[in-house]
């Protein structure tokens, strides 16, 4: 079966420099409606600058994005009204609640008002914040923090969610609920682009992986694709395999 | 503790700030207004010299100086100190670290050592140098001012920081942060009275110069017990003010030390806690615009720091009222009061509210690239929001203005076309200001912004008060085209600022 829908992501020769250092070098790569994509790599191998390139907070110096059939450069709103991004660090302020940053979110996104106020209401009680929804973020653990930001994130339904690193700081049942929030993502027809170390979680939630070294993609696709002959492999072996330049190992 | 290390890091950690470019602009005015007041001090210690007033008196007006400068670091650079102290956001790393309290207190006062040093150093030492180039006698005892201004600090900070544990101590919890806010509010007012008290007694007709060489020579000795009177003394060779000197400052800072030891632990760690207040249950809802949801954001934020909006009523009320204060002295008439009182809060205005309100922020601006509402939509907005507090003080103003000074009506349309384009040109300029030198962390709320970025604002506002004063004497004549003009150019300029701080912000890293 042909899938019509444009894909949830497309990004097709992303460059980012910082100085003469090139973090993020003619990164191609696409994520389909439907789909969760696993982002993977190194320390410094780029994770993170090509995800702010892609949701707009990063310009890149090269290199175009596309969000659900629309252009990042060119139809900027309609790319950011289809895309939702939860990034390393929450961008939260000290001094609201966590109503009220879902609130404000839901009016930054045009969410009609009794669809905010039911998603809201449901995706507090998901993530077990509706106890402390009436409290300021100065006094929320990490924990609270990220899981604030991932219903920031997720309330205006994106047709692209792409998170960075979401599970740091998260306890087990939460780090389970955003398991299931992305396979119900996915369920519903978007697409995900999760970064993670977390190689289990990988192997188990996404349906493909990306891994990145030094900016470039060393390996895209499912994996049984990516085990090749080494059927059996774990997702660690084949991680592994690529973090060594080409020939270095023999492998 | 290894405090070598802790200076090695500041100290490289400075050199990189000054490097950078806000950096390099705050050292450029830095060294602007360093020169202005050595050429301040040569011409007025060369004016006593000329008026041959002995040595003794010449030092003596030294010792008022050092006087003034130590009380103005504790009123002024104190609170900064004491802030970074219990509420600095690295503290919640160092707490962990296995540092004693009073450990704590000295990497923090390293820290804190360029700002709550520069009032000592930008008065004492142009002071010194006018001193000594007008006395050459004085200019062999230079190698004991280092350490003499080293004893001065240790006093004033010493001090300062026992007397400030000792009543963040007793204040709740709750209100710590409160507390802080109104102090620093309380500061501003402090000196701005003070300033209103000297200004008016500057004779107008003997002018500067003369005031200087008539008053000074029969200037009383500051009290006899100050720090600042032993320094001078110290200065001037006296055995006994050393002993003074180094015994003040042995105490102040054991007090500081003991002070640390006994309370530090206990402020801070109800600092970081805050206030716990019980949810509020509350219902969904969601704002009808992007702009509605914005005031009502604010109007959340500004409820919640609500020694925010004192601190910005104060100080508009303070910068209004600047021109009563030097009627006496310029002898204004009812219109050009009027007028200069409206120019001068609006300026003030975009200083304190626009140019507080994209750091207001915080990371929430992230969302202002994330988000459909797109950076430009987002600074508009703050904007609006800047209208909606700056624009009925400016109102209510105009209003008690009108009713009390009663100017002319055609002196009161002036009044107001030019302070309408005084507020837009400060509204813009703040915003832009924001923009750029805005510190997205900042635990001060009269520290938004940047050092650097504080120092140019504070400029800037100097220069817009200044040029709309001279554009109210320029156009001091019968119809309303010029004033419609001159309007029209502040409502451009508004808007060049605007477009500036959205450039600015499109241009910064957001995350
Ligand atoms: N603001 C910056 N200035 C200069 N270099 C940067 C900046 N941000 C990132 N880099 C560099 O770009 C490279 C990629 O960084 P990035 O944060 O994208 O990596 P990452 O894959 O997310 O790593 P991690 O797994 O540690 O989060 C790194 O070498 C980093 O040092
Ligand atoms: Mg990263």
């Amino acid at each position: 079966m042909t899938d019509q829908r444009p894909p949830a992501l497309a990004i097709t020769g992303l460059v980012r420099r910082y100085g003469t250092f090139t973090a993020v070098d003619a990164l191609s790569l696409t994520v389909r409606a439907g789909e969760i994509v696993g982002f993977l790599g190194a320390n410094g191998a780029g994770k993170t600058t090509t995800l702010r390139c892609a949701c707009g907070l990063l310009q890149p110096d090269a290199g175009r994005v596309v969000v659900a059939g629309h252009d990042l450069a060119s139809a900027p709103r309609a790319a950011r009204a289809a895309l939702g991004f939860v990034p390393d660090r929450p961008f939260v302020h000290e001094r609201l609640t966590h109503r009220e940053h879902l609130e404000f979110i839901a009016a930054l996104y045009d969410v009609p008002a009794a669809r905010a106020r039911e998603r809201g209401e449901a995706l507090l009680a998901q993530l077990a914040l509706t106890e402390v929804a009436d409290q300021r973020l100065e006094q929320a653990s990490l924990g609270m923090r990220q899981k604030l930001a991932v219903a920031m994130a997720v309330l205006h339904e994106p047709a692209l969610l792409m998170l960075d690193e979401p599970l740091v700081g998260l306890d087990p049942p939460a780090a389970r609920t955003l398991k299931d929030l992305l396979r119900a993502h996915a369920a519903a027809g978007g697409g995900v682009l999760v970064s993670t170390h977390l190689l289990e979680v990988a192997e188990r939630v996404c349906d493909r992986v990306v891994i990145l070294r030094r900016g470039r993609v060393v390996a895209d696709g499912t994996l049984t694709e990516l085990r090749g002959e080494r059927t059996g492999a774990s997702l660690e072996e084949v991680f592994m395999q690529h973090q060594s330049p080409p020939g270095a190992t023999g492998a | 503790m290894n405090l070598r290390g802790v200076l090695r890091t500041e100290l490289r950690l400075a050199a990189s700030q000054l490097g950078s470019r806000s950096g390099a602009a705050g050292l450029l005015i830095g060294a602007m207004l360093a020169a202005f007041l050595v050429w301040t001090f040569l011409q007025s210690f060369a004016t006593l010299a000329d008026a041959s007033v002995p040595e003794a008196i010449a030092v003596r007006v030294f010792a008022w100086v050092l006087q003034l400068a130590l009380l103005g670091m504790l009123v002024l650079d104190l609170q900064l100190a004491v802030t970074r102290l219990v509420a600095a956001p690295e503290l919640d790393l160092l707490r962990r670290a296995p540092l004693a309290p009073h450990q704590l207190l000295g990497i923090e006062l390293v820290r804190t050592l360029p700002q709550s040093s520069g009032m000592l150093l930008t008065f004492a030492l142009p002071a010194w140098i006018g001193l000594t180039a007008a006395y050459p006698g004085m200019l062999a005892r230079s190698a004991l001012l280092p350490p003499v201004l080293a004893l001065l600090w240790v006093i004033a900070l010493g001090s300062g920081i026992t007397i400030a544990l000792a009543l963040l101590r007793i204040v709740p919890a709750a209100r710590l942060r409160e507390a802080l806010g109104l102090l620093a509010t309380l500061v501003v007012t402090l000196s701005w009275l003070a300033g209103s008290f000297l200004l008016p007694r500057v004779d107008r007709e003997r002018g500067l110069d003369a005031v200087f060489a008539g008053a000074l020579p029969t200037l009383p000795t500051p009290p006899l017990w100050s720090p600042a009177q032993w320094a001078a003394e110290a200065l001037t060779g006296t055995g006994r003010a050393w002993v003074w000197l180094a015994l003040a400052a042995a105490a102040a800072a054991l007090l500081a030390w003991a002070a640390a030891h006994r309370w530090l632990d206990a402020v801070q760690s109800r600092a970081a806690s805050g206030p716990f207040r019980a949810g509020r249950l509350r219902r969904f809802a969601r704002a009808r615009t992007w702009t509605t949801a914005f005031l009502r954001r604010d109007a959340a934020l500004l409820a919640r720091d609500w020694t925010l909006a004192v601190d910005i009523a104060t100080a508009g009320v303070l910068w209004a009222l600047l021109p009563l204060v030097l009627s006496p002295v310029l002898e204004l008439p009812a219109g050009a009061l009027a007028r200069s009182m409206l120019v001068l809060l609006a300026t003030g205005l975009g200083y304190e509210v626009a140019a507080r309100a994209l750091p207001l922020e915080r990371h929430l601006i992230a969302w202002a690239a994330l988000s459909p509402v797109g950076v430009r939509g987002w600074v508009l907005r703050r904007a609006v929001g800047v209208a909606a507090l700056s624009l009925p003080i400016m109102l209510l103003a105009g209003s008690a203005i009108a009713v009390s000074i009663a100017p002319a009506p055609e002196a009161l349309a002036h009044a107001a076309l030019l302070g309408v384009g005084a507020w837009a040109l400060a509204t813009g300029i703040g915003l832009a200001t924001g923009a750029i030198a805005g510190d997205r962390d900042w635990i001060h709320p009269r520290a938004m912004l940047g050092l650097g970025g504080r120092l140019a604002a504070s400029l800037v506002a100097v220069l817009q008060a200044g040029g709309w004063s001279a554009v109210g004497w320029a156009l001091e004549s019968p119809g309303l085209g010029p004033e419609l003009a001159a309007a029209l150019a502040g409502l451009a300029g508004g808007a060049l600022g605007l477009a500036l701080a959205i450039r600015s912000v499109q241009r910064h890293d957001l995350a």
